[in-house]
């Protein structure tokens, strides 16, 4: 029945070539409207199980997008000023733009006055449980002469610096007791103390830190906001104050932006690698330049009618799922090789063109259909994913596939009945496959000897080295990396991690929140004395523990402040020092020994300490959000290092019942890369299913089933074994080619056996002269369109070039060898005997 | 580096800054001295120095004067400052991660973490490097009165507090360093006695701080 439609199908292509060719037209301009409407999107929070995108959208909305960018500017030697100079003209010139939230490079002028008062009015209440006594002792008349004479001795050291004065500004020196809790806001960097901004000890390198107001999410945004960034430095690096410093840039819109000119970059070689190499093969084997033209057109236009078709079933398009584009050109192809190849041969045995098409398309039609539905059985086990982008992926993938066949079988004989024909026709080269298929049929015990030796090594090989996950995320990225190296300077310049883990508590107000992670606290300290992490900042470590002040202030109530502030005048003076000139600090002082109220949460917020604190600190109709920021004491790129961190983190909150959520770019990266495999682990499953099931379908006979199954199986358990022996690792990137790997490699088998059959299951000779050689031409542009991407400098889309160069290899070997060798074996030689 | 940066601090001038610096050497007569003179600054290795510091503050009502010893090897330096009695007020020993600082007459024994609280107690400008070192950071003249040479050095960061800073030698001998900042703080500085890789005990380069003395860590 499939025989006869593909005949009629046939005999109406080259009769009525100018209609098919018209209604194709039509058609490609009719989906137009549907694609210019078809929405880009690329959403990470898409691939990240439901909990976490949550918390990651309103920690978002509480705090910002928290996406950053971060300038490190450097001069040859120090030059503070110069820097300087270059961070406020940089903010100047950002500040107007609508990508711009915010530009940092230390503490605002007003900022440092306010913090200059703040820490000194309300010293008592910034003191930590391990300062009471120190200040108990300082906060008596002998402990403020004694201050006083070490705070001469030290403005004794030779030569002067800042530091001389903050001692000559606060003589007691009672901002040291806000010193700790400001320094730990700064979490594992080291910024030079002398001075309220992001400079460097040594005042060579300044760092800038850039909030925008889109998404790194959003791509646009994201390379709009670093092309303004870049814009900016360049002009202002050209100015001749600024022309001896120099500037780099990192933070998640330029790893944003790298990444996606390294995949696209990678992408556009390979598409142009592979189309360069496939229409030379093509012409080289067909015979034809014509090729050049009615080979890709089938394939271009099949792919743009599929993304037509999904722009009408769906408004929106993942970016992610244009990953697949490259792989489908390969596989789409298949079918105007298989329909060319054939119809040249028959034209090189002196039929005239409408026959040998229509010839063609009966003879083979039935094959590449039952190849194409199974293949996209493959694709559609796509749509039971849970990753957007995957259903995607799968859909587009599976019209692609079908629009290619409806292409090959009818435009392609349209179109080629519609060019004049050669008046000599030649035969398409045959590769070398004739004799390859007659070599393997006078040894087919051995071939399936060697098959079943080489079937068992790879089994062997699984099963002692069993095939692994890739656990270390830097393998699936670029392999070098400028935005990584900058990350890496700003950590040996400032010190800190390379990226920080954010603990987000939530509760109904924020007073529960600062308590919750006041219980974790001590559990986060242990973890930085363990070396587990190098440093935690949260609010607590700002807004004290009210049993703190408490404390302080009982302690303050038994001292006479009146008493206390004389004798600090009179030691001032005996020291030298200029009363006079001191009148303020000492009311300053004498503000904070008269104090007598701790401070609650919202009145330390309205005395001054809010901008410290909302960034911390918020909340929305919800609740309260406080976030405790933690840095890893090393990278946690890989997945010991990852787990042994997060599982004492989760350790914790569940021991203390606080709810809490982990975030950085390592545990997002860890659980889309988990959600993806899981997806997969079950499409891989489904895959196999749905083609076993469409090929049982269609060939309905067990041994012919077993038959075409059998060179996917060996190609798959040789590719295992193979990678098992050398190491490869899956990951979440090329495991997303393993369906596609499973469609592709059953359509060599259903090829050979419908062949076969097409040959009344006599001669396999005879059934493999011209598939074979349409197979190996058909497999070469699959690898083509493959393989080039393991020149790609991004590892994850190397490896899926690898991972589909060795996996069609070996399935290709398997149809040209073993398959005729177990026909030859398994029904030809059966017969005989019979 | 650091040792190099050292022998500057300690070559704080005498001539002060009113007095008339001489007459100046430019083009290859100063490129020639401050050859030789990092060429001698080569060979250190460890130093020993004397001095007397008059320090003036707008905060203070009369100027602090001070006498004081250093010792330096390898990475470890000590300080000990006496006061006008001749008591000794501080003494303090630096390693590259630390600093105690000892309060005798106090009792007290003071620990700073310099990975935390990042710069040591003495930050001089010209904490970074030798004579090379110096006229990157400095605008560097040098002048020659009698037998002393003066070297005059501004910064060219102009956001520094530091706003001048004049190096007396005598035969590339440190003799007087004068600071002058921005703020109005001076610091005079005479080099009583100055002796390159001196034997330096070990026992001098440590603290003994005797029992019962008080430790704190006061921005821990």
């Amino acid at each position: 029945m499939i025989t006869a439609m593909f005949d009629r199908l046939g005999a109406l292509c080259v009769t009525r070539p100018w209609r098919v060719l018209a209604f194709y037209a039509v058609l490609v301009v009719s989906v137009l409207p549907w694609i210019l409407h078809l929405r880009l999107e690329a959403d990470v929070r898409d691939t990240l199980p439901r909990d976490i995108a949550q918390a990651m959208e309103r920690r978002n909305a509480l705090f910002g997008t928290f996406d950053l960018a971060f300038i490190l500017v450097q001069a040859p030697e120090a030059r503070r000023d110069t820097l300087l100079a270059f961070g406020a003209a940089l903010q100047e010139r950002l500040a107007p733009s609508g990508l711009i939230r915010h530009v940092e490079f230390g503490y605002s002028a007003a900022m440092l006055e306010a913090l200059g008062t703040l820490t000194l009015h309300y010293a008592p209440l910034l003191v930590s449980p391990e300062q009471l006594d120190d200040f108990d002792r300082l906060l008596t008349p002998e402990g403020i002469q004694a201050q006083i004479r070490k705070t001469l001795a030290q403005l004794s050291l030779p030569g002067a610096g800042p530091q001389d004065t903050l001692l000559a500004e606060d003589p007691l020196q009672m901002r040291r007791f806000a010193f700790a809790r400001l320094s730990a806001l700064r979490g594992a960097f080291r910024f030079d103390p002398t001075s309220p901004y992001l400079l460097s000890q040594d005042g060579t390198a300044l760092l800038i830190k850039i909030e925008g107001r889109a998404s790194v999410d959003d791509m646009a945004g994201a390379k709009a906001t670093v092309a303004l960034l870049q814009q900016v430095c360049q002009e202002l690096i050209a100015l001749p104050a600024f022309q001896d410093l120099t500037w780099q840039a990192t933070g998640g819109y330029f790893f944003a932006a790298e990444s996606e000119r390294i995949i696209r970059r990678d992408m556009t070689s390979s598409v142009n690698l592979s189309i360069v190499c496939i229409i030379f093969l093509q012409v080289w084997v067909l015979r034809r330049w014509g090729v050049v033209v009615y080979g890709a057109l089938p394939t271009l236009l099949g792919l743009w009618l599929a993304l037509g078709t999904f722009a009408a079933l769906r408004p929106q398009l993942n970016a992610l799922t244009l990953g697949c584009v490259a792989s489908l050109i390969g596989l789409g192809d298949d079918f105007t090789v298989h329909v060319l190849q054939q119809c040249f041969l028959e034209q090189s045995h002196g039929r005239a063109r409408p026959e040998a098409l229509r010839t063609a398309i009966r003879d083979i039609g039935g094959g590449l259909y039952m190849a194409a539905l199974t293949t996209m059985a493959g694709f559609a086990s796509f749509l039971a994913a849970g990753q957007p982008f995957l259903r995607d992926m799968g859909l587009l993938a599976a019209l692609g596939i079908g629009w290619c066949l409806a292409l090959g079988v009818t435009l392609l004989p349209a179109l080629l009945v519609s060019l004049p024909a050669p008046a000599h026709p030649v035969p398409p080269r045959s590769m070398g496959i004739p004799q390859l298929i007659t070599g393997v049929l006078r040894v087919p015990r051995l071939i399936l000897g060697l098959s079943l030796a080489l079937s068992l090594g790879a089994i062997g090989a699984l099963v002692w080295w069993p095939p692994g996950f890739e656990t270390d995320l830097r393998n699936i990225h670029a392999t070098s990396s400028p935005t990584l190296r900058v990350q890496e300077t700003i950590a040996a310049l400032f010190g800190g991690s390379q990226e920080p883990l954010t603990l987000m508590i939530t509760g109904e107000t924020e007073e529960q929140v600062i308590r919750d992670l006041r219980r974790v606290e001590p559990a986060l300290k242990d973890l930085v004395t363990e070396g587990l992490l190098a440093a935690v900042t949260s609010p607590t470590m700002l807004y004290p523990d009210p049993h703190v002040p408490a404390e302080v202030l009982s302690r303050l109530q038994a001292k006479d402040a009146a008493q206390l502030t004389t004798v600090l005048t009179t030691s001032l003076a005996e020291a030298g020092f200029d009363v006079a000139a001191l009148q303020g600090y000492i009311s300053a002082i004498q503000h904070a020994l008269t104090l007598r109220e701790p401070l609650d949460l919202s009145t330390f917020r309205a005395r001054g300490f809010d901008p410290l604190l909302r960034p911390f600190l918020a909340h929305d109709a919800a609740g309260a959000v406080g976030l405790a920021v933690l840095f890893p004491a090393q990278d946690l790129w890989t997945q010991e290092t990852r787990d042994t961190l997060t599982q004492r983190l989760t350790a914790v909150l569940a021991a203390q019942g606080v709810h809490g959520t982990l975030n950085s770019l390592y545990t997002i990266s860890s659980a889309s890369a988990a959600l993806i495999s899981a997806d997969f682990r079950r499409i891989t499953l489904l895959a196999v299913a749905g083609v076993v099931l469409c090929v049982s379908l269609q060939v309905r006979r067990l041994l012919l089933v077993l038959m075409v199954l059998l060179p996917v199986s060996c190609g798959a358990l040789w590719t295992a074994g193979f990678f098992a022996l050398s190491g490869f690792k899956l990951n979440f990137m090329n495991i997303a080619i393993l369906p596609m790997l499973l469609g592709i490699g059953i359509n060599y088998g259903i090829y050979v056996v419908h062949h076969f059959q097409r040959h009344g299951a006599a001669s396999v000779s005879a059934a493999l002269t011209g598939t074979g050689t349409a197979i190996s031409l058909g497999a070469l542009t699959t690898l083509l369109a493959f393989g080039t991407l393991a020149l790609s400098m991004n590892q994850g889309i190397a490896s899926i070039g690898v991972i589909t160069f060795v996996g069609i290899t070996a399935c290709l070997v398997a149809s040209l060898c073993t398959l005729p060798a177990m026909l030859q074996v398994g029904i030809v030689g059966r017969r005989g005997e019979r | 580096m650091r040792r190099l940066a050292l022998v500057l601090l300690i070559w704080i001038g005498t001539a002060s800054a009113q007095e008339p610096l001489g007459e100046p050497v430019t083009g290859e007569a100063k490129a020639t001295f401050l050859a030789t003179w990092s060429q001698r600054l080569q060979a250190l290795q460890g130093l020993h120095m004397v001095f007397t510091q008059t320090k003036q503050l707008k905060v203070l009502r009369q100027p602090l004067v001070t006498q004081g010893e250093l010792w330096l090897k390898g990475d470890l330096l000590r300080y000990t400052l006496k006061n006008t009695v001749g008591e000794i007020e501080l003494d303090l020993l630096m390693d590259s991660q630390t600093v105690r600082t000892y309060y005798p007459l106090l009792h007290t024994l003071e620990v700073l973490d310099l990975r935390t609280a990042g710069a040591p107690p003495v930050t001089l400008p010209f904490l970074r490097g030798g004579p090379d070192a110096l006229s990157k950071a400095y605008e560097v003249e040098l002048f020659r009165r009698a037998e002393q040479d003066i070297l005059r050095l501004v910064p060219r960061d102009t956001n520094v507090p530091l706003q001048e800073m004049r190096l007396v030698l005598r035969d590339f001998q440190p003799q007087e360093v004068i600071q002058i900042e921005k703020n109005g703080t001076s610091v005079h500085m005479r080099i009583v006695e100055f002796t390159i890789n001196p034997e330096i005990p070990a026992s001098q380069l440590a603290l003994q701080i005797p029992p019962g003395t008080r430790v704190t860590y006061p921005l821990r």
